[in-house]
């Protein structure tokens, strides 16, 4: 008994850097109802996170199992929770809107603690608390918005998300029925029983509803649309990137890809999220939704390296996440900044480029990073990940992922011709001249962003170092 | 900094200093632009002069001279082995004329740019991004690297088009960046098919060293490619045994390559982007594109597609010399129904360029050399040719030819660069596009009795092509500059007046050199010979080595 106690205490040291976070982020609700003053509350909102960093120790960390198996902990979660973490630093940047008051930050910091507990959980109770949290807080959020159909949006994403859910929960209980445990790591291959695999594919669905894979993503484009736009680039970046390690993780422990028709069913889901996203995506009139397609796609193509085996796609998946991470919030946050002086659709952007040169090119480099051409680190993204689907066919000689490469290459063409959109409308017609007037510290944080896609692809190096630490298992 | 890199970048500094200029003191930029072209000029003709043209070479690795090399990209992909990407330049026989040719047209370009007045500065700075990329393109010994510089000359291209160009120019432009970036997108698959068939057994083996284990590094360096370095199982590799559509898969990558490079050449049927975006351009841009830009595919067919796949090229011999026939052709026959100027010479360009697809194709030693100098030739001409068109825009503001005629008494020195360059582009003997055209035709009919590759009737039927491109050039010179004087519109009488000393300065050394070039050809065979040479014999005895069997 005692053992155990000293066993557990042990484990929860292992655990102070999340314990830090959460207790942080109480206080801060609490020292920030007092307040009034936006910036004391953004102060206090990174002085949270910085109590995460300085807690977490580094990302060197063996992979093991705390609390009798049920924390996940080791260095690719360690990376990423430090990732998301310093991403959600930057929300304070962005143009501030009505009511983004002290809860406004609290929820930020909720989603940020469910997304860190997702990566981690190894047992299917405490995953789902955490994708709970993700979720309630998501929806929350979206609800604080500003435009005038924000509850259309934010009630399209509560019920779908609330059905969601109970569907996934419905089919983890028939997994577990099935395993008779909960840790996930402890999982069997379980063959072919057919309500064992429809509990498999429901609990899936329901993951593949948090990432918007086709044909779970009808709730991204309202809700993107009308959510608060530091909280969207949020939920854009961070939940969905847990999503998906959270995926690799299932798919290896309940042995999807063993099951024959497994690759072939991730192929097409892959396949059609990626045709659908940049398809859809042409017909767009408006920014924030041309994003939110663009989005979708780049869910399609993150799903392209999930369904290789875990050695050769794991790499590609974390250099295409965290460029994916740097490109939207980059993107999302000139959305913002152009919105916040209300230019919305695409044809308020016309003649912008003229006098707002440099706000113009930034949001070119952006876009052109979503692209995934040189001179930037989206094409870094995109060559990885062609690379490692086509060496997948070069080694087993399959025809489906032949096929997903083709349309990955063949995206690329589509997606130039709706991204290129904004810098078309910005730089080659000329009606609207105005000038966007945006704070320093906006144009600067800006310019961050572009100028990370651009040294990226320049000197990799740096981003090579990060990567090289992360033990992969 | 070595001469090569000093090449590329110093464009790309001269646009980071522009950029810090601010805005009110617009005249100093096209002076910045003029001197960091000026420098690539100078530096390419160091060079040049500093090429050694007579060393012969066993394998790829010994023909590049000034060869820099550093690591660029190096990372670690899992079971995938290592990536290899390298900062990796030099110039062969092949390149170093493209280089030359580069720095002069870029150079005149700045001249013909020199009254863009609105947004100057976007205007220099793009076009000094250009002139980086274009030099970067030649001279990279790196796939990714050539990728990369190949892929990002479309959007400052499509911003010269889109923001400065004609009345159409938004369309010109999206058309323009929407053709080539599918092209880039098929040269983009074979060269991961290739990078992944390859590696670099030097590197694999230090890194092993390193970490302990075996490690397999795969690698861009377009030496190790040509060399041979190829993995067994690799995609690409040949004789490897992937087959797609009873096809080998090496045949479909150099399908996918020759589809990528002949976008950018043109070659019909995939030349439709390039009427409009001539036509939309302003004048420099249009000198670039002719000059140089068209070169790039010529380039890449040359040393990609063909020195990579050399029994895709020998296999596809005869196909590629028809589209070459047909572009010619085409080309010409839809040149003598323009009306504009501009578009009739974007169409000669068109039925040019078939000439260096038709003389590479026969992959004899004549039309090789005649395939290269016509890409040399075509550089001058065509740019010396946008360049006249330019000069009467810019008077009149239009371009059409019935809207005028008896020029020559107006305007004498006009009238004259006009014949001199319409005669060099026709085919006069004594002029640079005799030159060309002769070798190649020499080369695609000689070829069916030494290498047997290409049929003779299709370098009989070419010759069409001479007649045809005779019969539209003399035909826009009557009525545009013979008979009575007469303009569609009396205010442009006015506006009319003859070259300007910056205009001579554009024009003089560009007929110079096409006259020169046409009396003396070995100039630029001399140069290139040895590659030239050492290209025929390796496509040749590797292309039967690669065959299926």
């Amino acid at each position: 008994m005692s053992e155990q106690l000293y066993q557990i205490l042990n484990d929860l040291n292992l655990l102070k850097a999340e314990a830090a976070l959460i207790l942080a982020t109480v206080v801060f609700l609490v020292i920030g109802l007092m307040t009034s003053s936006r910036w004391i509350i953004k102060l206090l909102y990174i002085a949270c996170l910085v109590t995460f960093i300085v807690f977490q120790e580094g990302i060197a960390i063996d992979s093991s199992l705390i609390f009798d198996g049920i924390y996940k902990i080791g260095s690719l979660e360690s990376f990423y929770k430090l990732l998301f973490v310093i991403f959600s630093a930057f929300l304070v940047f962005y143009p501030s809107e009505k009511k983004q008051g002290v809860e406004f930050y609290f929820l930020l910091l909720a989603i940020v603690v469910g997304s860190i507990f997702m990566i981690s959980a190894n047992q299917l109770l405490l995953f789902y608390l955490a994708i709970e949290l993700t979720s309630f807080a998501s929806y929350l959020i979206v609800s604080l918005g500003s435009g005038t159909r924000v509850y259309e949006g934010s009630l399209k994403y509560l019920i779908f998300g609330g059905t969601s859910s109970a569907v996934m929960l419905y089919g983890m209980s028939i997994i577990y029925g099935y395993q008779g445990t909960l840790i996930l790591t402890d999982f069997t291959y379980f063959g072919s029983e057919s309500f064992y695999l429809f509990g498999l594919l429901t609990a899936f669905a329901g993951l593949f509803f948090k990432v918007s894979i086709f044909p779970f993503h009808i709730w991204v484009p309202s809700t993107y649309q009308e959510g608060p736009n530091a909280a969207i680039s949020l939920i854009a970046t961070v939940p969905k990137l847990s999503g998906f390690l959270v995926i690799i993780h299932w798919i290896e422990s309940v042995h999807f890809l063993s099951y024959e028709w497994g690759r072939p069913l991730l192929v097409v889901l892959a396949a059609s999220t990626i045709s659908i996203g940049v398809l859809v995506a042409l017909r767009q009139q408006n920014a924030k939704r041309l994003i939110a397609y663009g989005a979708i796609a780049h869910s399609g193509f993150l799903m392209c390296m999930i369904l290789l085996p875990n050695n050769m796609g794991l790499n590609a998946f974390l250099w295409y996440s965290i460029i994916y991470a740097i490109t939207n919030l980059g993107a999302f946050m000139m959305v913002s900044i152009f919105e916040s002086k209300s230019i919305i659709e695409l044809s308020d952007y016309d003649g912008l480029g003229t006098k707002n040169v440099w706000l113009g090119t930034i949001f070119t480099v952006i876009l052109v990073a979503l692209i995934g051409l040189p001179p930037t680190l989206g094409f870094n993204a995109k060559l990885y990940m062609m690379s490692s689907l086509l060496s997948y066919v070069q080694t087993h000689n399959d025809i489906w992922i032949l096929l997903l490469f083709i349309i990955t290459a063949l995206s690329t063409v589509i997606s130039l011709f709706f991204y290129l959109k904004v810098p078309y409308n910005m730089f080659l017609k000329s009606s609207n001249e105005v000038s966007v007037n945006i704070s320093f510290i906006e144009k600067i944080v800006a310019t961050i962003f572009s100028m990370l896609l651009l040294l990226g692809f320049l000197y990799p190096d740096f981003l090579i170092n990060i990567i090289d630490n992360i033990k992969l298992n | 900094m070595s001469l090569i890199s000093l090449i590329i970048f110093c464009p790309l500094a001269a646009a980071g200093i522009i950029l810090c200029i601010p805005n009110s003191f617009d005249k100093v930029f096209k002076w910045i632009a003029l001197f960091a072209t000026g420098i690539q000029l100078a530096s390419s003709i160091v060079l040049l002069y500093g090429f050694n043209q007579n060393r012969s070479a066993a394998s790829w690795g010994e023909i590049f001279q000034y060869v820099e090399k550093s690591q660029w990209i190096l990372i670690d992909l899992g079971s995938l082995g290592w990536l290899s990407a390298e900062y990796h330049v030099g110039v062969d026989g092949l390149s170093i004329w493209l280089v030359v040719l580069s720095g002069l047209l870029l150079f005149i370009g700045v001249l013909s740019s020199w009254k863009v007045k609105s947004r100057a500065k976007g205007y220099f700075f793009l076009y000094l991004i250009l002139s980086c990329t274009v030099v970067g393109c030649f001279v990279a010994l790196d796939l990714l690297l050539f990728y990369v510089f190949f892929e990002f000359m479309l959007l400052p291209m499509f911003f010269l088009i889109g923001i400065w160009g004609g009345i159409r120019r938004t369309y010109a432009s999206i058309k323009f960046f929407l053709f080539t970036l599918l092209g880039s997108l098929f040269i983009l698959v074979v060269f991961i098919g290739l990078y992944l068939s390859v590696s670099d057994t030097g590197l694999s083996e230090k890194l092993s060293a390193q970490t302990g284990i075996e490690e397999v590094v795969h690698t861009f360096n377009m030496v190790t490619i040509l060399d041979g370095n190829y993995d067994i199982d690799g995609l690409l590799t040949p004789n490897g045994g992937f087959d797609v559509g009873g096809m080998p898969l090496r045949y479909w990558a150099f399908i996918f390559l020759v589809i990528g490079f002949a976008i950018k050449l043109p070659l019909v049927p995939v030349h439709t982007w390039l009427p409009d975006a001539h036509v939309e351009a302003p004048t420099a841009i249009s000198v670039l594109l002719a000059g140089i830009l068209l070169k790039i595919g010529g380039y890449g067919l040359f040393r990609v597609a063909y020195s990579m796949f050399p029994e895709g090229a020998i296999y596809f011999a005869q196909h590629i010399a028809i589209f070459g026939l047909v572009s010619i052709i085409y080309g010409g026959m839809n040149a003598m129904a323009q009306g504009d100027l501009k578009r009739m010479i974007a169409y000669s360009s068109i039925s040019h360029m078939g000439f260096v697809v038709l003389g590479l194709a026969a992959l004899t030693t004549e039309g090789l050399n005649g395939s290269m100098f016509q890409m040399i030739s075509h550089g001058l001409i065509s740019a010396a040719l946008f360049l006249i068109v330019g000069v009467y825009y810019d008077r009149t503001g239009d371009r059409k030819i019935e809207n005028a005629s008896g020029l020559a008494i107006r305007v004498p020195n006009y009238t004259f660069f006009t014949a001199l360059f319409f005669f060099a582009s026709l085919g006069l003997p004594g002029m640079s596009g005799f030159v060309g055209e002769l070798f190649v035709l020499l080369g695609a009919i000689g070829s069916e009795n030494s290498n047997g590759l290409v049929s003779s009737w299709i370098g009989i039927v070419a010759v069409l092509g001479i007649i045809i491109s005779a019969a539209y050039y003399l035909w826009a010179f009557q009525r545009m500059f013979m008979g009575r004087f007469w303009l569609r519109k009396p205010e442009w009488e006015e506006a009319l007046y003859d070259l300007t000393i910056r205009e001579w300065i554009m024009l003089l050394p560009l007929g110079i050199l096409v006259i020169f070039l046409g009396l003396f050809p070995n100039v630029i065979f001399d140069v290139m010979s040895e590659t030239v040479h050492f290209f025929a014999d390796f496509v040749l005895t590797k292309g039967a080595e690669y065959a299926p069997k």
